[in-house]
């Protein structure tokens, strides 16, 4: 017969991949370059916004991409067609990025020069809200076709990001997707988070998205 | 479901402890906190959990013990403390206005083990 005992403790669930988190931090200021964590449910249209991306801010500043899926390489396949630097992680079973993987990538990839470092997450509102990379921005895509509620719904991925990007706007005449209203869902949560309305499509938007990112690496590139 | 990936971690800060600490070699509960604020489905947690910890030394028929902790908030407009929920879009009761500061919701932390 032994004994039970209780052991007290305090220990962060995620400690481990926050710990990592910081350590990419480290890795992404020592090279003085700007990564952006983009999010949104699958088909949202991060791969065609960031395929328009590229191509605009290509000439400007030199882009890598990470391409987080469970499976395949389709989406690196066509952001390579436009030019862009693409590494492939394929996460298999698991439904996010985590910081394990994005370190192997940073330790595996020669990254000097390197401005922009756009990595785009496995196709989830719920799983990469918790999973920090190391990322100095985050940004959460919600297309029109996905409805305006989805901020309610969803809490945690709205809150804690620095932008929303609404996309598919071409399709806004065609459905009940009020704007205004998903700003208000969003801002109820997060006051000072940044909105775009885009259309990849149309190109709509764009200018003013491309001017963030934009802005987002020179802050970076005087600060470091 | 990332809750697999929580499962592991709690298991993995479980069999640390115990390895530590001498003269015992089970571990028979985890107690963890996890905020309301957190995208955790405690039964999916579970299912992964059990499904998981014959893989860890000393684990193998531990249970997890997992409290919710409601999420509290200062509001934005009137600086009243609510619980931010989808029944009223996360506004505050009291004035309508948003989610402030967090005081609590963003738990997800083991506080202790029960070791045999």
């Amino acid at each position: 017969m032994h004994d039970s005992s209780d052991e007290h403790m305090l220990e962060r669930i995620l400690a481990g991949n926050d710990d990592l988190a910081a350590h990419n931090r480290e890795h992404f200021d020592e090279l003085g370059l700007t990564a952006v964590n983009i999010m949104s449910a699958p088909g949202a249209g991060k791969t065609t916004l960031l395929e328009a991306t590229v191509a605009a801010l290509a000439p400007k500043h030199n882009i890598f991409v990470v391409e987080g899926d469970m499976v395949g390489n389709l989406d690196a396949e066509r952001l390579r067609r436009v030019g862009a630097a693409v590494f492939q992680i394929c996460t298999g079973r698991s439904c996010h990025l985590d910081a394990q993987m994005v370190a192997r990538f940073l330790h595996s990839e020669p990254l000097q020069g390197v401005e922009l470092l756009l990595i785009e997450n496995v196709g989830n509102l719920v799983c990469p809200a918790d999973f920090k990379l190391g990322e100095h921005r985050r940004v959460v895509l919600l297309s029109v076709t996905e409805g305006d509620d989805k901020p309610i719904k969803y809490p945690v991925i709205f809150r804690s990001c620095d932008a929303v990007v609404f996309t598919k706007c071409d399709l806004l005449p065609y459905v009940d997707f009020d704007i205004n209203r998903a700003i208000e869902n969003i801002r109820v949560l997060n006051p000072e988070v940044e909105t775009f309305v885009v259309s990849s499509k149309d190109k709509t938007g764009l200018t003013e998205w491309n001017a963030w990112l934009s802005k987002k690496v020179q802050t970076k590139v005087v600060s470091s | 479901m990332h809750e697999a990936s929580v499962a592991q971690s709690i298991l993995n800060i479980a069999s640390k402890k115990l390895a530590s600490t001498a003269h015992t070699d089970t571990v028979t509960a985890i107690h963890v906190i996890i905020g309301q604020f957190r995208n955790i489905d405690i039964d999916s947690l579970k299912f992964a959990f059990d499904n998981i910890r014959p893989m860890y030394a000393g684990c193998s028929n531990c249970k997890l013990e997992a409290e919710v902790v409601t999420a509290r908030a200062t509001c934005r407009g009137c600086s009243d403390t609510y619980n931010p929920d989808m029944a009223t879009s996360f506004r505050c009761p009291r004035c309508g206005n948003g989610v402030g500061q967090l005081i609590s919701g963003e738990e997800l932390d083991v506080i202790g083990i029960t070791l045999r």
